[in-house]
């Protein structure tokens, strides 16, 4: 049988490998059969881990969020994740094919982590055209995997929030409680998100601590579980956090980076609501309600679009978290996770180049 | 003295390999003029270059009979040694009948050489550490020399036996009238080494936690020897003296029977090898088809460090800094080889689990692991390197080639000793990138 696999792989790398479809067949191959490269130069030994590791790592933390989405809203999500993974790919394996390079493991994770954005209601035709944008503009533009400014993930949903602000923010579905949600009948009860709630409530001269307890109550509790209508990925705290854990201690993620953005919500929070009470949320519901932890765990950790430097990782993490309080409290918009990563992820070069010069200044008095 | 008796005890195989017609010396960048020309006969012990200007690891000595063919560099970085290329003609070995026997004091001398007396900067020193600790580092000799005969105190490895090294330790000691020594070893080994008797007055034996093979050697230099950390040019002029069991066994080879050495004492260790063997060969003997009667699967041989050694070619002769050989296996194609929980091997992130698992048996190949990938900034390579600058960003202006940025961001500062091209999980050899980068400086500044 694998005698069979192997005879049938090579004999396809043989006929297609170099012609257009040479990568296509090639990644087969390599998903199949890890390479049996030997280094050409010191070191001769190089640790285990590979492009395709350190991804599977990334979407394995992705799965308790995912699986969680597929139990509160019903199969509905399968479709949107596999219409994002198709879009994606499709501008993924065209670009690699004009290239002649070999396919990036990248999609995977951005095809999954794009859609878990989305509420659940997104028509197909969008979440393919947000997923085509985010790979297209968001990466392969600049050069592909590894070469983007910005998080592909978050470009696809910018440009369909921005796109189609009336789908994007009343399309919300209330999770369902049962098995598998309710199914997703033509008249599933929708409803604001929380920090829409919020939001509107505040423009309607309410306070925000007031807003706050119409619309969770007091049961806090519920916020960690389900928080009502919202992105699907970002549904449950406490899903989300046990995936932001694996990628964490799996070295996929870095830890500063979501440490920092918790902190200076917690802290700077804190400091803004005691100033500020009808404007600014308490951090606790900044934290638990919306989209931040999972931002911060799995947006924000993007290593291409970061910062690489861990200084710079501080910098960046806190930068994110400023944002973040700042847009929520003061500007239009109920959320601000996706714009304020955008916008630090066009910082992080600047930090890494402020670490460099920094450190090159001690190099040369030395 | 007492050698003869180790000798026997830690050679397990002797391979009478046959010499090729031409044998290279290794004699590093000599600081002087070298004493002989192209085309002049030369014997069996003759020195080539001045040995007291002689660099790092060197040999300096001529371990054949013949004559000087040519000059030729050799070896990668920028350091790059220089060797002299002999093509024998006569009798080797003539020098029993012949030759003048060199005194104590030049065989002490000739231990340092053969042992690797390090009196450069920093640099050499951490490059010389790593190298060290891949061989499986199990103790850090530090020692007050300075009033010497051989010239300078310095920081010492063993490798193998504690009564080998108490033996070169009196040598040392005899050579060093009496000043004390201090030993460094791990927490694990330091019972063991009191048993062995090895504690006195003038040998003090002290802890040093050692974890293989991320912990920076240089800083662990650094806090033994109780200095701040090398962030500069320069940083521990100490020096450093290795004493291992091979140069035990040279120098008292070379004490009791007053010969020059032309022989060299390797190890060979790693999965590809049946066992762990001590071989004693002919320096200057080809390595190719050496070691193949005591491999077990084929393998890619490397010789000075696991990371930061050179792969052996079948027609490289083996020098004589090379201490050990290690025999990695060539990989093959696993079906789902990334979805495996890759417990045998290392891994310095935790993706593969390993960290997790009590007891995980590390399983060292020649192989990539992987298909190269463009570099994603994950950061892996910042934070392992020993020396803080930035090999993420220094291997991308190495490869476009910008002379200014290289300088500005410290690239001299590379002490090759490869944990960046071993972390990346993109799979890039930044090493490599950045060492091309260095000679292209080089050369630059040479204009």
């Amino acid at each position: 049988m694998m005698y069979v696999l192997r005879k049938l792989m090579d004999r396809m790398l043989q006929a297609y490998g170099k012609g257009p479809f040479g990568p296509i067949v090639e990644a087969l191959d390599f998903f199949l059969y890890s390479p049996d490269k030997t280094p050409e130069g010191p070191p001769y030994i190089r640790d285990g881990v590979d492009a395709k590791r350190f991804m599977s790592w990334a979407i394995i933390g992705l799965f308790p969020a995912f699986f969680g989405s597929v139990y509160f809203f019903g199969p509905r999500v399968l479709l949107v994740v596999l219409v994002s993974y198709v879009a994606g790919g499709l501008v993924e394996v065209m670009f690699s094919i004009l290239r002649k390079e070999p396919i990036a493991e990248g999609l995977l994770v951005t095809g999954l982590i794009f859609p878990l954005t989305l509420p659940v209601g997104t028509p197909l035709w969008m979440v393919a055209s947000g997923a085509i944008f985010g790979v297209f503009f968001g990466k392969e533009v600049f050069g592909g995997t590894g070469h983007n400014i910005m998080n592909p993930a978050l470009v696809g949903r910018a440009f369909l929030f921005l796109s189609f602000p009336k789908a994007m923010s009343s399309g919300w579905v209330l999770p369902g409680q049962g098995a598998l949600g309710a199914g997703l009948s033509h008249d599933a009860t929708t409803g604001a998100t929380p920090l829409l709630a919020v939001k509107l409530a505040q423009s309607a001269g309410q306070s925000v601590t007031v807003a706050i307890k119409e619309v969770v109550g007091t049961d806090w509790l519920q916020l960690l579980w389900t928080k009502g209508p919202d992105a699907f990925g970002a549904t449950s705290a406490i899903l989300v956090v046990i995936g932001g854990l694996i990628v964490i201690f799996s070295r996929v993620a870095n830890w500063r980076i979501p440490v920092s953005i918790f902190g200076t919500i917690i802290v700077l929070g804190w400091v803004l609501h005691t100033l500020a009470p009808s404007t600014f949320m308490p951090p606790h519901y900044q934290l638990l309600a919306g989209g931040l932890l999972y931002g911060a765990f799995f947006m924000a950790t993007d290593p291409v679009s970061g910062p690489v430097y861990n200084r710079a990782r501080w910098a960046y993490g806190i930068g994110i978290g400023i944002l973040i309080l700042l847009i929520r409290g003061l500007s239009g918009y109920p959320e601000g996770v996706m714009f304020s990563i955008l916008i630090m992820n066009l910082v992080a070069p600047l930090l890494d180049h402020a670490h460099r010069s920094i450190t090159s200044r001690r190099f040369q008095h030395g | 003295m007492r050698f003869g008796a180790y000798r026997a005890d830690s050679i397990s195989a002797t391979i009478e390999s046959a010499l090729p017609p031409e044998v290279l010396i290794p004699i590093g960048i000599p600081k002087g003029d070298a004493l002989v020309a192209e085309g002049d006969p030369i014997k069996t012990g003759q020195p080539l270059v001045p040995d007291d200007l002689i660099s790092p690891r060197q040999f300096h000595l001529s371990t054949v009979t013949g004559h000087v063919d040519r000059f030729i560099s050799h070896g990668k970085g920028m350091r790059a040694p220089t060797s002299v290329a002999i093509a024998r003609s006569g009798d080797d070995l003539f020098w029993e009948k012949e030759y003048d026997l060199p005194a104590d004091a030049a065989a002490a001398r000739l231990l340092m050489i053969r042992s690797g007396v390090i009196h450069a900067c920093g640099e050499e020193i951490g490059r010389w550490l790593l190298g060290k600790t891949q061989n499986h580092l199990k103790a850090l000799v530090v020692a007050g020399l300075s009033t010497s005969p051989l010239g300078s105190s310095g920081i010492g490895a063993v490798e193998e036996d504690v009564s080998l090294f108490s033996a070169g330790l009196s040598l040392w000691q005899t050579a060093a009238s009496g000043t004390p020594v201090s030993i460094a070893v791990t927490e694990e080994e330091i019972e063991r080494w009191r048993a062995a008797g090895v504690e006195s007055e003038q040998v003090h034996i002290k802890a040093l936690p050692n974890r293989y093979p991320y912990e920076n050697p240089v800083i662990l230099a650094c806090a033994h020897l109780q200095k701040d950390l090398p962030g500069e040019t320069n940083p521990l002029n100490e020096g450093i003296l290795v004493i291992d069991t091979a140069s035990v066994l040279a120098a008292g080879r070379i004490m009791t029977s007053r010969r020059p050495l032309i022989e060299t004492r390797l190890e060979l260790l790693g999965e590809g090898a049946k066992n762990t063997v001590a071989v004693l060969t002919r320096i200057g003997a080809c390595a190719g088809g050496f070691f193949e009667p005591l491999l077990v699967r084929p393998s890619k041989l490397v010789a000075g460090g696991l990371l930061a050694g050179e792969g052996l070619t079948d027609d490289q002769p083996l020098l004589p800094h090379y201490h050990n050989v290690v025999a990695l296996p060539l990989p093959e194609r696993r079906f789902m080889g990334f979805a495996m929980p890759a417990a045998t091997r290392h891994s310095w992130t935790r993706t593969v689990l390993s960290s997790l698992l009590p007891r995980v048996r590390f399983e060292s190949k020649a192989e990539v692991g992987g298909e190269e990938r463009p570099c994603i900034s994950c950061g892996a390579c910042e934070e392992v390197c020993p020396r803080g600058i930035s090999p993420s960003y220094l291997f991308k202006v190495a490869d476009a080639d910008i002379i200014e940025e290289m300088e500005l961001y410290g690239i001299d500062r590379c002490i090759q000793c490869g944990l960046c091209s071993y972390v990346c999980p993109s799979k890039i050899d930044l090493m490599g990138k950045i060492v091309a980068g260095l000679k292209r400086l080089e050369a630059e500044r040479a204009e």
